[in-house]
């Protein structure tokens, strides 16, 4: 069984008499530890797709299912939880401690305020943004925001990372350095999918898939399963 | 008398038959490796497996013929002979060391091969439209191009991941940024194709319009 198994999804979005085809009939596979890339123009469907994968959107047709189960029924019990999905824009316009916004997840789950900050700290750590920890959300940069939402969304040791356009903004120097922890978190076991709009976003993917006018190309499926290493995202000093 | 700059031009005359000599991979190959370190044939042979054996697959016998061919070209030289430095299980022999001359061909023919040659892609295309005779062939093979840019993508090692780019200095430097121009040859590529795309649906269906959100 595959981490995540989308099959033949479909998403329209209507707007009047306009309708408009976001995600036609896409399957997609993704197992344990594995990256995947998926290029894409704007208007693509990248995003929508990533969406669709993470359950924050529905497919009209098809299926979504994460360890099994359907995301139509289960979502509640999986996103943020075993699917971390990182939101930059989001992050940008949080008031707060850096620190206190990596945790909150946590507090969620009734962890204590000790507890999350103290798990806040050690992903900062993790992902190379431990300088930000007492910054404001809104005084970090490109390449800071995308390490710190990567943070955010490793809180609850999710199996799945999902990460639309990680490199976009972020400094060219910056890049490949962030690209290098995604690898670094699917070497640790968390599968990663992300989307690029450029080929630098794919290098060293294990997967590269292209989308474009809602329809994938590429492997739908891994060609072989990956052996995962059993340890978890930040257990270890495994730091780049 | 000279006039001024004709030393120049009989200097890059002479680095474009020197060009011509190089009409195989395997010459500049082996002729990059005389470069890198002068060594004996044996000792060409050991590293141009190791460098190239995953893109060239050639006997001893190629080398050797590709160290005459340079010879004769004047690109490389024989050194005294010596066995100092000879590998183990190789007959001693003279070494081979580069000469100005084949540095000069060889930093020549390094520059064509990077600048982009429009004679090939001028082929390409009449290859292209020889195969590609409807609007849907022509999406299907940009569909097969857009998958090889991205399986290329995919494959450029990240630089400062690999070993190699750690070494300290120019070499390292310069590696990262023939990887970058790569990158950006690509991405010029991709947006070649969503701009092919477009046409190529307009010239299609001027009647059933496609459109997606991202």
């Amino acid at each position: 069984m595959s981490l995540l198994s989308i099959e033949h999804a479909t998403k329209r979005y209507r707007r009047g008499r306009l309708e408009r085809i976001a995600v036609r009939d896409v399957s997609l596979d993704i197992e344990p530890g594995e990256l995947v890339g998926v290029y894409g123009p704007r208007r693509s469907g990248r995003s929508t797709l990533l969406r669709l994968a993470a359950g924050i959107e529905r497919p009209e047709e098809g299926s979504v299912r994460f360890e099994g189960r359907d995301l139509a029924h289960d979502l509640n019990r999986v996103l943020g939880r075993r699917i971390g999905y990182c939101q930059m824009d989001f992050l940008t316009a949080r008031r707060g401690l850096v620190v206190e916004h990596v945790g909150a997840g946590l507090l969620a789950q009734r962890s204590s305020p000790r507890q999350a900050r103290r798990r806040g700290e050690e992903l900062l750590f993790r992902v190379g943004a431990e300088r930000c920890a007492k910054l404001e959300c809104d005084e970090l940069d490109s390449g800071e925001v995308a390490r710190v939402a990567i943070a955010s969304a490793l809180v609850t040791a999710p199996a799945l990372l999902v990460i639309d356009e990680p490199t976009s903004g972020v400094d060219p120097l910056e890049r490949d350095p962030l690209l290098n922890l995604l690898r670094s978190i699917a070497n640790e076991g968390t599968s990663v999918l992300m989307s690029a709009a450029d080929s630098q976003g794919l290098a060293g993917v294990d997967r590269a898939l292209a989308m474009d006018s809602g329809e994938l190309r590429g492997e739908a499926r891994a060609a072989h399963a990956r052996v995962v290493p059993l340890r978890s995202v930040g257990s270890g000093a495994g730091r780049l | 008398m000279a006039v001024p700059g004709e030393h120049m031009l009989e200097e890059q005359g002479a680095d474009r038959v020197d060009v011509a000599a190089l009409r195989s991979q395997v010459s500049c190959a082996v002729l990059g490796l005389v470069i890198e370190k002068p060594s004996h044939g044996y000792e060409i042979g050991l590293r141009f497996e190791r460098r190239f054996g995953e893109f060239l697959s050639v006997g001893r016998s190629a080398i050797y013929a590709a160290l005459a061919g340079l010879v004769e070209a004047k690109l490389i030289e024989k050194m005294a002979r010596s066995t100092t430095g000879v590998s183990q299980g190789a007959k001693p022999g003279a070494a081979y060391r580069a000469t100005a001359r084949g540095a000069r061909a060889y930093r020549a023919w390094l520059a064509e091969r990077v600048r982009n040659d429009p004679q090939r892609v001028q082929m390409l295309g009449r290859m292209t439209l020889a195969g590609v005779q409807s609007v849907q062939a022509a999406l299907d093979f940009i569909g097969r191009y857009e998958q090889q840019c991205v399986r290329e993508a995919q494959e450029l090692a990240q630089p400062i991941a690999s070993s190699e780019a750690h070494e300290k200095g120019v070499a390292g430097v310069i590696e990262r940024l023939l990887v970058e121009e790569r990158r950006r040859m690509i991405d010029a590529q991709l947006g070649w194709i969503t701009y092919a795309r477009a046409e190529l649906r307009a010239a299609k269906d001027g009647a059933v319009e496609v459109d997606t959100l991202q």
